[in-house]
């Protein structure tokens, strides 16, 4: 007992650390799928090449022989930035490409482009940057031992600033909700898109800004993931884009606050499923969560109830 | 692309345009082929296809013919629960595994089970409708993308439980157990025995898989055609309604979980029989992938569909393995491409005329810029090692190609930046309206994709045949949905 | 609502054509090195089985890469002959070698096989090596029971795993003199086998060990590390194949303080992935590896060399190709010179092999096993690997 009340605390960091990631991704896909009833199996490729765009960047300003050519804080803001930019044009671009054509075929047809568009996307990576893992340079960024110390926890610097850039990104697509005419149109799309088209919002628009608010975040996942957990690899969409669709379904698809809820509960699971119980049924356990959560509660913690209209 | 909403009236009154079949000659042949009773039509295909081992001695086009065979069934049992009844199934790989995992157990050393064939098979068929069920019930509660997920992480779950479960703590064994044999899997198998005749090479299996996929192949057009099957389709096309038409949904997505799980284990049960072992890198997602692939190509819910995607996406990729021969067919068929798909074909014609006037006017121009950019073409003169006739006119006209296209002595840089551009670019091309810009940009375009094929797809065969899969999909999807045999659905805003 | 397409023909071709370019991607073999050769050198052909894709593909092209080295090598060195590499592309999983063996089988003109790289895939395909007579030598199969099971053509250059295990467990056990040991692996067959080996062989001697796995897509182990910290064990066995992995778990364990060493496998040993890219983490972590450095080696200056142009992050999975791959050639030599150049010739001839490729004598038993092997420990020092063992 008191071993688990002694590993508590830092689990709770890793945890967190996790579900920092988790939720950003599963932002992306409660959004999209609030507002075209899409599943995006691609999203977790963008995360991934978010994580790619992070590390090229990396690669030049902060070259692996000799120093870095900007400020550490400098390099780390332009690889969010970069990300950021290049994942949400990605994401305008796989909607344009994939998705909008679809908008009124069978509920089969987007579900299995997109199948197609995260297949064409993890190997396209691999066919351009081979199939290796690429390692973060954290440590010339960040050093390895920076970090405070509260009690037997250790809060290493690169951890903080996951927890806390997930946190303000969150609260900033918060306020873009809430608060912007913007995010009134993107709510009044997600409830009734016939509806919102005849009261003057522009819907394409709307659905293209949602698609590149989604995927600029998942962008900022895949580079989050890299400084903490360093090793970036074509496939790793694949996980982590389960994972935050199974973050999104547990908070309620469709629901903003759901979605980080979800994120950080998933996170918290997966690591005290770790320390508590075992590493090597991991992925399972993760999997269990989904199938319960969806069993017994389908709309998800925050979720509304699902009415099915004739 | 013109979405696919019709006023009702519209829609009726154009019934008699829908119901007659394709005109011209693809018609004609569709109308004979029809006529003929089914029972001889599917003993024609047998019999076209069961002369196939006599006809070679070559054990590898054996085992593809039987690879085919068993793709086929797979898709085809894939096929009723994506096609007939509506549900995305993505674990359905699982049920696959579990069948080749369940015979490996009833029939090896590893707990000294052996059990007659017959009573393999049918038990897997029995656990599989067991397991089909139960997986299934999930999917009663669920809508069409949380079955997807959940069934994917279903097929997952599988394989991460055949490698782990090989140290199974049990409270009346002192040591863990192994069942699965983990990550080395389950080898030694006993081979299939029928009858006292027991199954030993290629052929024998090959002959199986055959009576196997037309067993199945009838099984679902009976029941197709039957009450079960209409059921299936209404309530495909709107749940709710069959639902309020009283028919019992719970059942019949139950049912068609089952069937497929049925026909995937016992697939899976005679694989395993077959390559004599089971790993469990066997059952992954690439293997639903290709599954997926076959079965969209073919043309959801079309029999001959599936059989048809399974043999495209199974036979012709590994009767062609000679790279000379994949260049001859890629240039075949972007050529044919160009030539069948522009309307009017004087435009196609000219297509491939400025294509190939652009690569030799770029490649005089690098020339005279840069001569040290290109290299001396890897294939200088025909080796005497090549086989056959045909072998030798495909490397002869691999040099031609090389001689007319830029062929950079670093291929790695440039064919990866000329495909960053491809791609965004055929995704522009694709979605412009047509015109003379269009047509004009295609030329460029054309060039370029020759170039990354040359210097980067055919270097990286299997990441290119996943890449085109996926972009297969997608086109599909966009294109023309209901694959090559598929019947088109639209939906009735 | 269905209605049947009457555009039937066009739509179908578009993907008929589609379905042409998806078969023309194959395999693409290596094309034949540009040397002159005189009229009428002696051709030898051989096929080369590895992952060039999939998840072992940085395995496999490191393989592929030394493999041609041997190419390049043989054939500027014994002017009168030839060889010819047929790249295969086997991933993984055994059942995507079989029937790439089998087409190797069917082709009268290969006379030996340099793999397959996966022990499952060599179990998969040892029958139909055998009916073929074709001699086919692994240059990373470690499975104890390939070479107990009977099969005639089969060879292997590197030392099994039951050499491996008590190797390094007696090393943690003796040397190192750790009394607690957490022992992972990452759910493939290479570290399953290595870790439950090294656990029987600790657990004998006395030491405590914990057990548990992860995938090779794991991203994070903090919660492991926690968990390590709280059982108090001083070294972690990582039998993993992924070199950034281990680094990873380096890194992490220092970060939350836990100040013990990481052992790890052959995957380990690669100074970019495992030193360079840890930022010094890995620092005192070892590496156990089936073949010895051979940078420390004079006789394979040059090979260490070319291999840095060619691949620059060669670890310890390349040199064993490489002499694989020359066995087989200088094999087939021997044999043409005896004057039966055929499959059971070459058979015959790796059978009797007695060569010293890249400073390293080479000689099998009867079963196929190399004589003499052992495995090799490196400990990093001073952000290089420095062998500690033997």
């Amino acid at each position: 007992m008191e071993e688990f009340l002694a590993q508590l605390p830092q689990q709770l960091v890793n945890g967190l650390t996790l579900g920092s990631v988790y939720a950003l991704i599963a932002l992306g896909y409660s959004m999209v799928y609030g507002i075209l009833q899409l599943l995006n199996f691609a999203h977790g490729d963008v995360y991934m090449i978010g994580a790619f765009i992070g590390f090229l960047v990396m690669s030049v300003l902060a070259p692996d022989s000799g120093a870095l050519l900007l400020p550490a804080a400098l390099v780390v803001m332009l690889m969010f930035v970069v990300a950021m930019l290049g994942c949400g044009l990605l994401g305008i671009g796989i909607e344009w490409f994939a998705y909008r054509p679809l908008r009124n075929a069978p509920r089969i047809a987007p579900l299995i482009s997109a199948l197609g568009m995260s297949i064409l996307l993890q190997n396209a990576v691999q066919l351009t940057l081979t199939a290796g893992f690429r390692v973060y340079r954290t440590d010339k960024l960040i050093p390895l031992a920076a970090g405070i110390d509260i009690g037997s926890v250790h809060l290493s610097a690169v951890r903080g600033l996951v927890i806390a850039s997930a946190i303000l990104m969150m609260i900033g697509l918060t306020y873009l909700v809430r608060r912007t005419k913007l995010g009134k149109a993107m709510r009044a799309v997600a409830i009734d898109r016939e509806a919102a088209a005849m009261m003057g919002v522009d819907v394409n628009q709307v659905i293209m800004f949602t698609f590149f608010i989604g995927s600029a975040l998942a962008g900022a996942a895949g580079v989050l993931t890299g400084l903490v957990f360093t090793r970036v690899w074509h496939t790793m969409g694949f996980n982590a884009g389960l994972k935050g669709f199974t973050a999104a379904v547990a908070g309620g698809i469709g629901n903003i606050p759901g979605a980080m809820l979800g994120g950080m509960l998933l996170g918290l699971i997966e690591a005290f499923a770790v320390g508590f119980i075992s590493p090597t049924f991991k992925e399972s356990i993760t999997f269990f969560v989904l199938v319960i959560f969806l069993l017994i509660r389908p709309r998800g913690l925050l979720g509304a109830r699902i009415l099915q209209k004739v | 692309m013109l979405p696919d909403k019709f006023g009702r009236d519209e829609w009726a009154a154009q019934i008699d345009a829908r119901r007659a079949g394709p005109s011209g000659l693809a018609g004609q042949i569709l109308a004979r082929w029809s006529a003929i009773p089914l029972a001889w039509r599917l003993i024609g295909l047998l019999a076209v296809a069961a002369i196939v081992p006599p006809l070679t001695a070559n054990d590898y086009l054996i085992r593809i013919a039987g690879t085919i065979c068993l793709f086929a069934t797979l898709a085809l049992g894939l096929n009723v629960v994506v096609g007939y009844a509506g549900l995305l199934d993505l674990g359905y790989v699982a049920f696959y595994g579990l069948g080749a995992y369940a015979y490996a157990l009833l029939s090896s050393d590893k707990f000294n089970v052996h059990w007659p064939s017959w009573a393999s098979l049918l038990f897997i068929g029995a656990l599989s409708v067991g397991f089909g069920l139960l997986l299934g019930s999930p999917s009663l509660r669920l809508l069409g993308d949380y079955l997807a997920i959940v069934t994917l992480g279903f097929g997952l779950v599988f394989v991460q439980l055949s490698i782990t479960l090989d140290r199974v703590q049990v409270p009346w064994e002192p040591n863990p157990i192994d069942i699965t044999g983990g990550s080395n899997g389950l080898i030694n198998l006993d081979q299939l025995e029928f009858l006292g005749f027991e199954l030993t090479n290629v052929t024998h299996y090959f002959y199986v898989l055959l009576i196997w996929l037309a067993v199945a192949l009838l099984v679902i057009y009976r029941m197709n055609q039957s009450r079960i099957g209409r059921a299936w389709r209404s309530m495909r096309e709107d749940p709710l309604a069959a639902e309020a038409m009283g028919m019992p949904t719970k059942w019949l997505k139950l049912l068609a979980f089952a069937f497929g799980a049925a026909i995937a284990g016992v697939s899976g049960g005679i694989f395993a029989a077959w390559q004599g072992g089971v790993f469990p890198l066997n059952f992954g997602t690439d293997v639903l992938i290709t599954i997926y692939a076959m079965v969209v190509l073919g043309g959801v819910g079309s029999l001959g569909g599936a059989v048809l995607g399974a043999g495209l996406l199974a036979f012709v990729p590994e009767l062609l393995r000679s790279p000379e021969l994949a260049r001859v067919t890629f240039y075949a068929g972007l050529g044919l491409g160009i030539l069948l798909l522009t309307r009017p074909r004087r435009t196609g014609l000219a297509t491939l005329a400025g294509v190939i006037g652009f690569g030799l006017a770029l490649r005089l121009v690098m020339h005279i810029i840069a001569p040290d950019f290109q290299a001396a073409p890897s294939i200088s003169v025909a080796a005497a090692s090549v086989s056959s006739g045909f072998e030798r006119a495909a490397q002869s006209f691999g040099i031609a190609i090389q001689q007319w296209i830029i062929y950079p002595t670093n291929l790695t840089l440039p064919g990866n930046l000329a495909f960053l551009i491809l791609i965004p670019s055929l995704m522009g091309l694709a979605r412009m309206r047509s015109g003379r810009w269009k047509a004009a940009l295609r030329i460029p375009l054309l060039y370029l994709l020759a170039f990354v094929w040359e210097t980067r797809l055919s270097v990286e065969p299997a990441v290119t045949r996943l890449l085109l899969i996926g972009l297969m999909l997608v086109l599909l999807m966009i294109f023309r949905p209901q694959g090559l045999l598929g019947t088109k659905r639209v939906e009735i805003a | 609502m269905l209605y049947r397409s009457k555009r039937l023909a066009s739509p179908m071709s578009l993907l008929i054509v589609f379905g042409l370019i998806l078969t023309a991607c194959q395999p693409a073999a290596a094309p034949a090195p540009a040397t002159e050769a005189p009229s009428g050198p002696v051709e030898i052909k051989i096929a080369f089985f590895s992952p060039l894709t999939g998840g072992a593909a940085f395995l496999g092209t490191e393989q592929l890469a030394f493999a041609r080295l041997a190419v390049e090598d043989f054939n500027k060195g014994m002017v009168p002959y030839h060889a010819t590499l047929v790249e295969e592309d086997t991933d993984i999983t055994p059942d995507k070698a079989v029937p790439v063996a089998e087409r190797t089988a069917a082709d009268e003109t290969i006379l030996g096989v340099v793999g397959p790289a996966g022990s499952g895939q060599v179990e998969a395909t040892a029958e139909i090596f055998e009916t073929a007579g074709l001699a086919h030598v692994s240059p990373s199969a470690t499975r104890p029971s390939l070479a107990t099971a009977g099969n005639k053509t089969f060879f292997r250059v590197v030392p099994n795993d039951d050499v491996q295990g008590p190797t390094d467990a007696n090393y943690i056990a003796d040397e190192i003199g750790a009394k607690n040991v957490y022992v992972l692996d990452d759910q493939e067959s290479y570290g399953t086998n290595l870790a439950d080996t090294v656990d029987k062989v600790l657990k004998q001697k006395g030491v405590t060990t914990t057990r548990a796995s992860v995938t090779q897509a794991d991203t994070d182990f903090s919660s492991l590390v926690t968990t390590i910290k709280g059982s108090g064990a001083e070294l972690v066995f990582f039998a993993g194949q992924i070199p950034s992995q281990g680094a990873l778990l380096a890194k992490q364990l220092k970060e939350q303080g836990v100040d013990i060493p990481v052992f790890g496998g052959d995957g380990f040993f690669s100074s970019k992935e495992y030193i360079d890219d840890a930022g010094g983490a890995t620092e005192g972590s070892y590496a156990s590896v089936f073949f010895q450095d051979i940078r420390g080696i004079a006789e394979a200056a040059d090979v260490a060399k070319a291999a840095d142009a060619a691949f620059p992050t060669w670890g310890n999975f390349g040199p064993p190709t490489y002499a694989a791959t020359i066995v087989v050639l200088e094999a087939a030599v021997r044999a043409h010179k005896a004057g039966n150049l055929s499959r059971a010739g070459v058979l015959a001839e790796v059978a009797k092999t007695d060569v010293k490729i890249l400073g390293v004598p080479f000689k099998f038993d009867q079963n196929g096993e190399v004589i003499g092997a052992t495995f090799y420990i490196s400990q990093v020092k001073d952000s290089k690997f420095v062998q500690v063992f033997p």
